[in-house]
Order: structure tokens, then sequence, then C-alpha cells
């Protein structure tokens, strides 16, 4: 390997033969100065993208933001949420704070969220109940201070069913809500 | 699993090995890049219980710059344990004595003083120049930025560079020059 | 080892029977009210079926309810549930809106989920979609022949551009202009 490694290095030695060293300075900020029109990619990369959603339906993930933590959640996943959570056992819900969304081949990012209607992400609420008892137990050595709390969260188990991003990059988001 | 992936697996639990200049950096800060580096916190796979460090070699330890008046004014305590033993060496002459010493401290210091803290500077190298011995150069896959730009002495540039330097303005005829 | 998890399990998150995929099935399967007909521990008990029972067995068809009047012995309030868990529960002295909340717990949760510690608050059968990280995600391909140390790959390449180098940016641009013009 480092035979080969060696040669390659030598390889590339003699193509460059430009002098690094007490240049650092010069040899990394120099920039070419050339006044160039910036090609217009992005477009072509966004026509990329929209196709590749309707041809091939890769498997697709989301960050979502939820009861102020973030999750990454791809179709079938089980969520736990802690804490007092409206939605009961049965509901069908939208998980609408999605902060970057991405299948196998490109990432939908937003700044915060990406636009709204761009990604679904659908949810049932499986269960909801309490947590093991957690014991909050607090005590000073030769003070004679002894504290001892018990505590149960409230659990809300979610299936995520879908994760869908629509094939409208970049078209102007509406508003529906 | 095809034969590439199992090698991007392998590398990925194998330890890579780093190389950093020192020339014109302030060891201490850094240290706390090093210190990333060395106990793998700069993978997305790292935890405490995983092995996950890596190798970082350090060279030029004998061209870093300290900051202010750090040269003189910065002691390096020792005690050796007996009654007296106290001694406080200032910085530039326990560079003098060792110039790879300042750099390992700050490292070391740098990182949490659990068990963990001596083995972890096992795998950091440092040497006074350029000259590394070839075994540990050809493990070096990667370099670690520096934090600092490193100036470039005026008479270290070709004089032709200077002459063709864009100039503001010319110096008036009876200005005297030194 | 520790004697940590001889009294409280601790296991990772599931479902029965992907519940949820495509339909959702209500886990509660049973529920058995236990009360006596004089004891004053089982007011409250008592009001909530003289009460709520009624509407509680209409909303919830998929819930078989007993009653179970015994003389001289505590409330209790017993749950099964389609994963097998049984659910013991006392009521005593409890009120009338303090059993309607512990009803409803007992009916959403999908089995005995209070007796588990969880390790993990979200299961995925997909860890990865986009492919894990290796130390070459988004290594420059160069570093594959370059020769270490390099200036190129060492050098702080995110400081901000000094004002020498914007002065001097300045003057090709204007040089490349004058040129254009001279054309």
């Amino acid at each position: 390997m480092s035979v080969f490694r060696a040669g390659l290095q030598r390889i590339t030695n003699v193509l460059k033969s430009s002098p690094g060293g007490f240049l650092s300075r010069f040899v990394t900020n120099l920039t070419p100065v050339e006044d160039k029109a910036i090609p217009q990619t992005s477009k072509e990369v966004i026509a990329t993208c929209n196709k590749l959603i309707e041809q091939n339906p890769s498997r697709s993930f989301a960050i979502i933001h939820l009861l102020g933590k973030q999750w990454r959640v791809t179709d079938g996943d089980l969520l736990v949420v802690e804490g007092y959570w409206p939605p009961n056992i049965g509901d069908k819900i939208t998980l609408d704070k999605v902060l970057l969304a991405a299948t196998k081949d490109f990432s939908l990012i937003g700044r915060p969220l990406v636009q709204p209607g761009l990604v679904t992400v659908t949810a049932t609420v499986i269960s909801k109940g309490l947590s093991h008892t957690r014991t909050h137990f607090k005590k000073k050595r030769r003070k004679q201070y002894m504290r001892i709390n018990f505590q149960r969260a409230e659990q809300t188990m979610l299936r995520i069913n879908s994760v869908d991003i629509a094939s409208k990059i970049n078209k102007p988001a509406s508003n529906v809500f | 699993m095809s034969a590439c992936k199992r090698v991007q697996q392998w590398a990925t639990f194998a330890r890579t090995w780093h190389i950093f200049d020192c020339k014109w950096q302030d060891p201490y800060q850094s240290a706390g890049v090093i210190k990333k580096y060395l106990m793998g916190m700069h993978k997305p796979i790292y935890h405490p219980l995983n092995d996950c460090g890596d190798v970082v070699v350090c060279i030029n330890s004998r061209e870093i710059a300290l900051r202010g008046e750090d040269w003189r004014r910065r002691a390096y305590f020792h005690h050796t344990g007996y009654p007296g033993g106290a001694s406080w060496t200032l910085a530039w002459e326990l560079h003098n004595k060792d110039p790879t010493m300042i750099i390992r401290k700050a490292v070391y210091r740098a990182m949490q003083g659990n068990l963990q803290r001596r083995h972890t500077m096992e795998r950091l190298f440092i040497y006074p120049g350029e000259d590394i011995p070839e075994d540990v150069l050809q493990n070096v896959t990667n370099q670690i930025r520096q934090l600092r730009l490193v100036p470039t002495r005026l008479d270290h540039i070709p004089e032709e560079e200077v002459k063709n330097y864009p100039k503001v303005m010319d110096y008036p005829e009876d200005y005297i020059l030194k | 080892m520790s004697n940590k998890n001889l009294f409280l399990k601790s296991g990772f998150i599931r479902a029965p029977i992907q519940n949820g995929v495509g339909r959702f099935v209500p886990q509660l399967q049973r529920i058995v009210l236990k009360f006596c007909k004089t004891y004053g521990a089982s007011q409250g008990l008592r009001e909530f079926i003289e009460q709520d029972l009624v509407d509680f067995a209409k909303e919830n068809p998929s819930v078989v309810v007993y009653l179970k009047p015994r003389r001289h012995r505590g409330p209790v309030i017993v749950a099964e549930y389609l994963n097998g868990d049984r659910v013991w529960m006392s009521v005593h002295n409890k009120t009338h809106s303090e059993i309607t909340k512990w009803i409803e717990v007992l009916r959403t949760q999908q089995g005995d989920i209070s007796s588990l510690r969880l390790r993990k608050y979200q299961y995925t059968d997909y860890p990865s979609v986009q492919g894990p990280w290796t130390p070459f995600t988004f290594k420059d391909p160069e570093l594959n022949t370059a020769q270490l140390p390099d200036p190129h790959f060492g050098a702080n390449d995110r400081l901000p551009i000094t004002a020498t180098e914007k002065l001097r940016l300045l003057f090709e641009k204007q040089k490349l202009s004058d040129v254009k013009t001279a054309e």
C-alpha cells in the first residue's frame, strides 16, 4: 500500500512541480481574477431534483421539530415524546415544522424551515401513557438534609406514516394555513 | 457487502493519522483543535466509551508563537515532592530545554483529567522541526488546518514580485528613504 | 453487575403488530371495575359508574367493561391489553375526577408501559438513508495523492480577505478592464 502511495506521490510531484513552502500565503489566497458570469447551474440542479422525485421514489427522511426537540424521521419510525401534548390516540396529524428533508440523492435544507406544502410528514398517535417512576433523591452528608421526589412524565408514542416530498422545489410557497 | 464498502467500514474504525504544522501557531488555541482529533471528537461516531481517537503528528513545534509577553512571563511549575522542591521555569527557558514541551503541556491541559488522558497523549507525536521519520510520515493521510496565517517575511518574497506589487502612491521626490 | 434492573426492566420502544401502519387498533381489551356498594372508599368509583360508565362503554365499542361488586373490599381497576399485559390499580379513596383521569390513562396506553424504562426514545428500521459516515465522507480526493505536509491543505482558508489582498485584486481587475477597453 505504502509503495503504491509513494508512487502516486511521485507522479503528482512531477505533475505539479510548483514550490509551496514559505510562500504558503500566496498559494492559498491567490484566487484567479476573471470576470466570468456565474454559470446557471442552480436551475438545472432543481430540475434534476424535481425529476428524481417524480420518477424515483427512493426512501426519504426529514428532520422535524417537535416539542422543542429535533427528530430524524422516515417511514415507519416510532417516536416517544415526553410532556403534555394534546393529541389523543388514533389521531392522524401532520408534522409541519420540517427543518430538512432529503432522499438518497439530494437534501433540501430549510432556512430554518422548508417552505410549507413542499414536504408532508404524517403521523399517527398510537399510545399515551405515563413513564416509569423516576426517583429524584438528594442527600447531603452530615447536614440533616434529605429529599426524595417521585415523578412520572406523560409519554406519547407516534408512528410516522409517510415522509413525502412534492416535486415542486423552488415553486413559490403558497399559504397552506 | 462489497469490497469497497468493507474497506470503508474498516477505515471508519481504524486510526487516521493527521499532521499539524505548528509554525506561528498559538499552542494554547491549537491544543483545543488537536485535542478534538486525538479524542476522535471530530467524528460523528464519537462516544466517550468508543475508542475512536486518531493520531496527530505535530511538526515545527520550535516555531510556535506565544501571545504578548508570554515568553517572558509565563511560568511552568514543577514540584519534586521534597521540601523546597518547587521550581518555576519560564516559557522561554522551557522552550530552550525542550522545544516540544510547551505544545505537549498545552494539549495535556486541554483534555479532561481522566484515566484516558495519558493513553490519548501517547497518540500525539511532536517534532521540533520539519524532519520527521519516514515511517511516521507515510502513515499520514490528512492535514489539520492551521488557525492563523503564517506571515511571510519581505526578504523571502522574490524581488520581482515585490517590485511588481501595485503601489498606492509614489513617494514624494524629497522623501528620504532610510 | 448492578441490581438496578431487578425491579425495573429496561428496553426499547415497540408497538404491537405494526400498529398505526395503515390502520390503528386501540389496545385496551377489557376493563374490570371492582367495588363495594357500601364502603366509603368506593364512593368515587360508584359515582363514576353511575354517571360516566355508559358513555365510556358507548364511546369505546372495542372495550369490554365488567363490573364486579364485592362486599367490604377496596375498589380496584384491572385493565387488560391486546399484548397480554394486565394492569392492576387500586383506587382506594380516589375521587370521581381522579378516577376519570386514571381510566383515561388506562384506555390510551398500549400496555403496561410504566413498568419499562426506555433506553431509546426512537426506533427506526433505516438508521441511514444516505449512507453511514466514513473517513472519506466530504474529503477532498486530492488528499489521496498529495504529499503532506502541504500548505495548500494546511493553511487556514477561512480567514477574511486582508486589505492588502483586496487592493491587489482591485488592481488586477482594473488591469483587465484596461486591456478590454484597449481592444
